[in-house]
């Protein structure tokens, strides 16, 4: 009787937990198979339209600056302004008929401020207009500028290329960097002023062996009825603090190494990619079709940079995020897509916030707002000590995260890196050994195989002497022996 | 002093005849086939080092080479990587080489690709042991030391060739680019047979479950 009690009040004791959500994250391995990892960051709120009383179309795009939230609806063919509490404060348009602003299916928006003669910042919105072919660049109290079809060849002449401007980004000189549908040549670079400057990063055009073989047999007319072979187009756009523009794009040899980019200001691709893996998203996936899970490389739709050099990658196909560091190691993974809060369907748009990231889902029409936990914030403040050069505490800070995650490559490289600099060279090995880090385990042990070296120098200096030295005694001693045999028998 | 008599043998058919052949390779495979001095044994001793060595290739080369992951060990594998092309050479070779005048059996061309494998044993055994004391900078020394094992092998094999079959070098060329050519036929028929068996397999099994399931 005693033990049915007992029984029953633990199963009563079990079911009483919630293990309605499950925070498990994961990783990638050396061997770039998944490991499980912890939670980095957690769900804290949905903003809703019911809760901003408002009705949204379909939100295409989002960027929150100085802690106001721009978002842009393609479908009701406006911009909604939250504040900081998450509540509306302001639309563009502003009345219905003020068409100035009138917009088409807009898909792209920016927000930045600029430094007037008195001193005094003002705000502006860009808005890519895809339908209307311009570009808005609106003030607190209506339309500023608008550009219209940039001054381009391929825009002009009988196979004009229809001006269809996706997304937008600005930087610091007022310099307009502008991904449009149908331009295979590059982002347009825009001045200020409007006026078309030039491309920045190009696409490769990678055509395949297989498609190469079967050319060499085709002749000129067959070769001229094939699809043409065009680069991969961006798909979007972010610019960090020094002006370099952080770009995603569809793969355009397969392998995915080229879907994140940072173009410098002559446009070419200066992303570091030192980690195990080059940034892209998901490595390992299954590669056939199948019913039930998505297949093949992550598809990157947005991307977000903050002032540490740290940059987070959206994959509209499976809901995830993707954060690296300045470096290129990635540094976790969370999210998903699903019908729960804080899944998504269709996300569209991520930015950073301090740390905190806000993701916009297109379908649901909703942000939904992530903050890090005890371990995101920990590696985040130890990424960010890094970039900023104060290795001795940010390796404090990695030495933190082991204890939330042993499987954290990262960490060990950072404790190994602090062990090498110290002249703890056996420690280095060791944690450069955990943290597969060939190269800098190579060096550490090329140390330390010196200082053996030097220990044991004169144990081998002397072991060679005496075996040259008992080497040359029996050689002479059998010569002589052999002399002296000889000298008896003559 | 009989276990010292049986070490001595083995020290001479395993290391010193080897040897042996790469410094004379003519007057060696004379020997390897008309002096009786080439043993099967000894050939079936060096495919199994090489299987061997291969697997602790796998396991034990140093930190900074070893590419490998540990959980993805699979010792049949690897043998079998190291078995299958060896005696499907045989069998190809043996079947252009018949056609072509070649002189040597089957067993005679097995063996002798066996040998051929020494420098490579002994070139791996090196790397393996060498990697686990060298720096990432020093690891060409080791790649170095890998060519030289393969270039061994393919030395060994020419000359093993010329002598075994009787052959001008031209045509050990030839018969080489036609025994590669055979293997792909083997392997293609192979495949047949093995997709054919599998529809019969299924072909009968759902037979027999129509059967079962009228009666």
């Amino acid at each position: 009787m005693k033990k049915t009690i007992l029984f029953f009040s633990l199963l009563l004791i079990l079911f009483t937990f919630n293990y309605s959500k499950a925070e498990a994250g994961y990783y990638y391995s050396y061997y770039g198979t998944v490991i499980d990892s912890i939670e980095p960051y957690r769900h804290v709120k949905t903003i809703t339209p019911p809760d901003l009383n408002i009705q949204f179309g379909e939100l295409t795009d989002m960027f929150i600056f100085k802690d106001k939230i721009y978002l842009l609806d393609g479908k009701l063919n406006r911009i909604v302004v939250l504040d900081e509490n998450h509540q509306v404060v302001k639309t563009y348009p502003q009345d219905s008929n003020y068409d100035n602003i009138g917009m088409s299916n807009p898909k792209g928006l920016f927000v930045t401020d600029e430094i007037n003669e008195n001193g005094s910042a003002i705000t502006y919105i860009y808005v890519a207009d895809t339908g209307k072919s311009r570009i808005l660049k609106i003030r607190e109290n209506g339309l500023y500028k608008e550009f219209t079809t940039p001054d381009e060849l391929i825009f002009q002449g009988d196979n004009a290329v229809a001006y269809k401007p996706e997304k937008i980004a600005v930087n610091s000189t007022g310099k307009m960097y502008v991904i449009a549908t149908g331009v295979y040549e590059g982002i347009l670079e825009l001045d200020p002023d409007g006026t078309f400057s030039r491309y920045v990063g190009t696409n490769k055009v990678a055509i395949s062996l297989i498609d190469r073989f079967w050319m060499l047999f085709m002749t000129k007319e067959q070769r001229n009825k094939l699809n043409l072979y065009l680069p991969t187009q961006f798909l979007n756009l972010d610019i960090d603090k020094e002006n370099f523009v952080y770009t995603v794009s569809q793969t355009s040899d397969g392998s995915g190494n080229d879907m994140i980019k940072r173009l410098n200001t002559k446009g070419f691709d200066v992303l570091t990619r030192t980690g195990y893996f080059p940034p892209k998203g998901d490595i390992s996936y299954i590669w056939w079709y199948s019913q039930d899970v998505p297949n093949g490389l992550s598809s990157l739709v947005d991307i977000t940079v903050n002032e540490y050099g740290m940059y987070s990658v959206l994959d509209v196909k499976r809901g995830r995020i993707f954060t690296y560091d300045y470096n290129g190691n990635l540094l976790y993974i969370f999210g998903g897509n699903g019908k729960q809060v804080g899944t998504f369907s269709n996300a569209v748009a991520i930015q950073y916030v301090g740390d905190n990231l806000y993701v916009l889902d297109s379908t649901s029409n909703t942000i939904s707002i992530f903050e890090p936990t005890h371990f995101g914030a920990l590696v985040n403040q130890a990424a960010q000590l890094d970039y900023l050069g104060d290795y001795d505490a940010s390796t404090e800070a990695w030495k933190e995260t082991l204890k939330y995650n042993n499987n954290y490559y990262l960490a060990y490289r950072a404790i190994g890196r602090t062990n090498y600099v110290n002249g703890d060279y056996k420690e280095a090995m060791e944690n450069f050994k955990l943290a597969y880090d060939k190269t800098n385990y190579s060096l550490a042990y090329k140390e330390y195989r010196n200082e053996r070296l030097k220990q044991y120098f004169p144990i081998i200096v002397v072991l060679i002497f005496v075996a040259v030295g008992v080497l040359l005694y029996s050689s002479v001693r059998d010569n002589y022996r052999q002399s002296q045999e000889t000298g008896r028998n003559e | 002093m009989k276990s010292k008599a049986f070490f001595q043998m083995l020290y001479q058919d395993v290391i010193k005849f080897p040897t042996y052949l790469i410094s004379h390779p003519f007057k060696g495979y004379e020997d390897f086939k008309f002096g009786k001095k080439g043993k099967f044994y000894v050939a079936l001793i060096f495919l199994i080092l090489m299987s061997l060595v291969q697997i602790i290739k796998f396991t034990s080369t140093g930190f900074i080479l070893n590419p490998n992951n540990p959980k993805d060990l699979n010792s049949i594998k690897i043998a079998s990587f190291v078995i299958v092309p060896i005696v499907l050479f045989s069998i190809a070779n043996w079947n252009v080489t018949t056609l072509f005048d070649g002189k040597g059996k089957m067993k005679e061309i097995f063996m002798m690709v066996c040998y051929s494998l020494f420098p490579y044993i002994i070139a791996s055994i090196i790397v393996v042991i060498g990697s686990n004391f060298l720096t990432l900078e020093e690891a060409m020394l080791l790649d170095l030391v890998n060519y030289i094992g393969i270039l061994g092998v393919v030395y060994l094999m020419f000359f093993g060739m010329i002598n075994i079959h009787e052959y001008s070098p031209l045509k050990v060329i030839i018969t080489t680019i036609l025994t590669i050519v055979a293997i792909g036929v083997i392997l293609f028929i192979a495949l047949l047979i093995f997709t054919l068996v599998k529809q019969i397999y299924t072909f009968i099994y759902a037979l027999l479950r129509e059967l079962a399931k009228r009666y």
